[in-house]
């Protein structure tokens, strides 16, 4: 019973993998398949590949700001340093009725904790400290091609990964 | 059916033949084409562009943080021919904002590509902001609102296409003539003259790099880094520098003076406080600077060798004290001359003075008895002394062109015996006043000599890099030291000098030198100098006050004298020094 019956389902199945259309449906699809893959990595070395390049111009961007930027503070600085400048600051107390004092007009008054006036600080320290610097994994930064090249270099740099 | 298949697998494959055709001729526009021309313009054919990378210059600060050299924002203005359109309108705006002249600048901007020498022309280095301002303004205008940008006499729409700015930064002096002696200039093509600019050029102008680097976006991060150069903070202090410039001014005036110089030195610290010379010129308009100075006239006066007179007298004093030929109350009968290698020493009136003890005798500046004390101490030694305070050696300040002065030492061949009485009350010597500070901050710091310094910090990278005081030397005893300071202090209150300083004990010597000519010294203009310190007990300032050929008298306890009590007025309220009854009575710390 088993064999009667089982016997023309093994025939429909061998002749279901031996039609000739399955067998260019399949080899179609496996080459489909790899153009998929090859798009989509295509895709995204583009997409990858573009962002890198408008990161880049955008730094490129950002260093010419900076300079102006730079330059710009500077011209301000320096029109202030003219607005505040002695000459304009003695006509204005001048112009509010102060004058400098005389040695006998000072009444001295003892603080404890005051050492006199000290010298500006333009730096944030007088000694340079040691800059921690943040080491990143080439992962971040190296591209999908920088990836593979590497990868070939070091053929067997993924075998370091294993484990005995 | 199968008809129907190729028609559609034809058109599908004529789509993607076309749209390659359409790329691959974009490739070649882009490559043969007029995009091209644009990319060879920007150098970015190869990818590479080379350019000098002139770091901004660091800026110069007071001890307190003003600003007394700093940036100002210039521009250049090109043309860049490939981008002219309009000749007529760039001629015209150009020469009516920058001044420049029409037919020239027509003549640039209209010639013919081909033929042209150049294709990018400067036409102006020095345009200021506001001038930029006005043809950055125009040139969007006419860019952005071509509709209503009207049409020039050919036809042509106004245009400012190929007018191209490029910004930098120059010098700008916020205080105009203030310091102006002690800070230099930078000139228009860049270079550094006189004073801190020139002496400090190595930390403030950085290092200029002429670098390639990529254009390719994807390699951005290796764009040359070019770090500023490092600002520098002086020990000058703007307030007191100010009220010291005004004090010697008003000293040149009133005493009809050719010229003068102050300086106010802390004397623990070697630290200028404030370096007042005149003339002076705002260094903002630099090129006024040969109307103002001619050759003979220096720079910075605190930096000009002279004779020095009897302030010199000081020196030979401590040799003979600290060699212990003399001591204050040593009495010496002062005839009307003395000879010291054959040469004739008088005093300053020409009359003998009887005995008088060493004291009296720097109060009343006695030539003979100097010249005696210079010959009881030998000369060996007395030229040890001199060596030691380092008379004839620059002092090392970070100011430009410091001469080193000039003395004769005994075992060069054209010093002669005579020498040595002229030495011992300032004859045949040069010195800078900076030099004589140096020397007598060893008086006021219990016998240890300061090296004069300008540069208080510098600022490099956001770090503030302090410099620390440089000791000289140690030519005395701290007891010598003492005693020499008492003398003046006490020669001072019985002369009743106008050196004097209510509520302040203050130790001095004035300085009265004849002024070496061709033909011997002139008879009537002198030198006029006085160097004072104090709080005696606890010396906190030092000045020194210089002023040449005065007129109104030649005499430096009548012209020089005041004019450092003026300045000790001003420094004690500055330097929030309280009266020494007060200071005694109580602790204060100074600065």
């Amino acid at each position: 019973m088993n064999t009667f019956v089982m016997q023309p389902i093994n025939r429909l199945a061998q002749a279901y993998r031996q039609a000739p259309w399955r067998k260019q449906t399949q080899e179609i699809g496996v080459y489909l398949a790899s153009l998929v893959v090859l798009l989509l990595l295509a895709s995204i070395y583009v997409n990858i590949t573009g962002q890198t390049a408008v990161i880049g111009r955008q730094i490129q961007r950002n260093h010419k700001a900076i300079s102006q930027l730079e330059r710009e503070i500077a011209e301000l600085e320096s029109q202030l340093a003219m607005l505040e400048s002695d000459a304009v600051m003695r006509q204005r107390a001048e112009e509010l009725g102060f004058r400098p004092a005389f040695p006998s007009e000072i009444t001295h008054v003892v603080a404890s904790d005051y050492s006199g006036r000290s010298p500006v600080a333009l730096g944030i320290s007088t000694q340079p400290s040691i800059v921690s610097t943040v080491i990143l994994s080439p992962a971040y930064s190296q591209s999908w091609v920088d990836w593979i090249q590497l990868q070939l270099r070091t053929p067997l740099a993924f075998l370091d990964d294993v484990q005995p | 059916m199968k008809n129907n298949h190729s028609l559609r697998y034809i058109s599908l494959g004529a789509v993607f033949v076309i749209l390659a055709f359409v790329i691959i001729a974009r490739l070649v526009h882009i490559q043969i084409g007029p995009p091209q021309a644009e990319i060879e313009d920007y150098k970015l054919a190869d990818g590479i562009a080379r350019k000098t990378f002139t770091p901004a210059r660091g800026q110069i600060y007071d001890r307190r943080g003003n600003l007394l050299a700093g940036g100002k924002q210039i521009y250049s203005v090109a043309l860049n021919l490939n981008e002219v359109t309009n000749p007529e309108t760039i001629a015209t705006s150009v020469s009516i904002i920058l001044g420049l002249d029409y037919d020239k600048i027509y003549a640039l901007a209209n010639q013919d590509l081909e033929t042209a020498e150049l294709t990018y022309i400067t036409l102006d280095s020095f345009v200021t902001l506001e001038e930029f301002e006005r043809l950055d303004t125009l040139q969007t205008q006419l860019f952005t609102d071509p509709e209503n940008a009207g049409t020039s006499a050919d036809g042509r729409r106004h245009s400012l296409a190929g007018l191209v700015f490029n910004a930098r930064l120059d010098r700008r002096y916020p205080e105009g003539a203030l310091a102006s002696n002690v800070i230099g200039f930078v000139s228009m093509d860049g270079e550094s003259n006189f004073g801190v600019e020139a002496g400090l050029e190595n930390f403030l102008s950085g290092v200029e790099k002429s670098e390639s680097y990529s254009l390719d976006p994807n390699r951005a991060l290796e764009l040359p880094n070019i770090s500023p150069g490092a600002s520098v903070i002086l020990t000058i202090d703007r307030a007191m520098q100010s009220s010291v410039e005004e004090i010697l001014d008003d000293a040149i005036e009133q005493t009809s003076s050719n010229a003068g110089a102050i300086i106010v030195m802390n004397p623990k610290t070697g630290e200028i406080l404030a370096m007042a010379s005149a003339p002076r010129m705002d260094l903002n308009e630099f090129w006024k600077f040969d109307d103002i100075f001619d050759k003979s006239t220096p720079f910075n006066k605190a930096i000009d060798a002279y004779e020095p007179g009897s302030i010199f007298k000081i020196i030979t004093m401590v040799a003979g004290l600290d060699t212990g030929t003399v001591e204050p109350d040593t009495s010496y009968t002062v005839e009307e001359s003395i000879k010291v290698g054959g040469a004739k020493v008088v005093n300053w009136d020409g009359r003998a003075w009887g005995p008088q003890t060493m004291t009296e005798c720097m109060q009343h500046s006695l030539n003979v008895c100097l010249a005696w004390v210079a010959q009881q101490v030998g000369q060996t030694q007395f030229y040890e002394y001199i060596e030691a305070f380092g008379i004839g050696t620059p002092t090392g300040i970070s100011l430009d062109n410091e001469p080193s002065g000039l003395i004769r030492f005994p075992h060069q061949m054209n010093w002669t015996e005579s020498d040595l009485g002229r030495n011992a009350y300032g004859q045949s010597v040069s010195v800078t006043p900076l030099q004589m500070l140096r020397a007598i901050s060893a008086i006021a710091n219990d016998g240890v000599m300061v090296s004069p310094q300008i540069l208080h910090a510098v600022v490099d990278q956001g770090y503030q890099y302090e410099i620390a005081p440089e000791m000289a030397g140690t030519p005395m005893s701290p007891d010598t030291a003492h005693e020499i300071s008492e003398m003046l202090a006490e020669s001072l209150v019985k002369e009743a000098s106008s050196a004097l300083l209510p509520n302040y004990r203050v130790a001095g010597k004035t300085g009265t030198a004849s002024i070496p000519t061709i033909n011997g010294y002139d008879p009537y203009l002198t030198n006029a100098s006085f160097v004072g310190w104090g709080p005696v007990d606890d010396p906190q300032f030092m000045i020194y006050v210089w002023l040449e050929k005065p007129i109104s008298s030649r005499w430096a306890s009548v012209v020089a004298a005041p004019v450092f009590r003026h300045v000790a007025e001003k420094v004690v309220v500055l330097m929030e020094i309280p009266p020494d009854s007060v200071r005694m009575s109580m602790s204060v710390p100074g600065e």
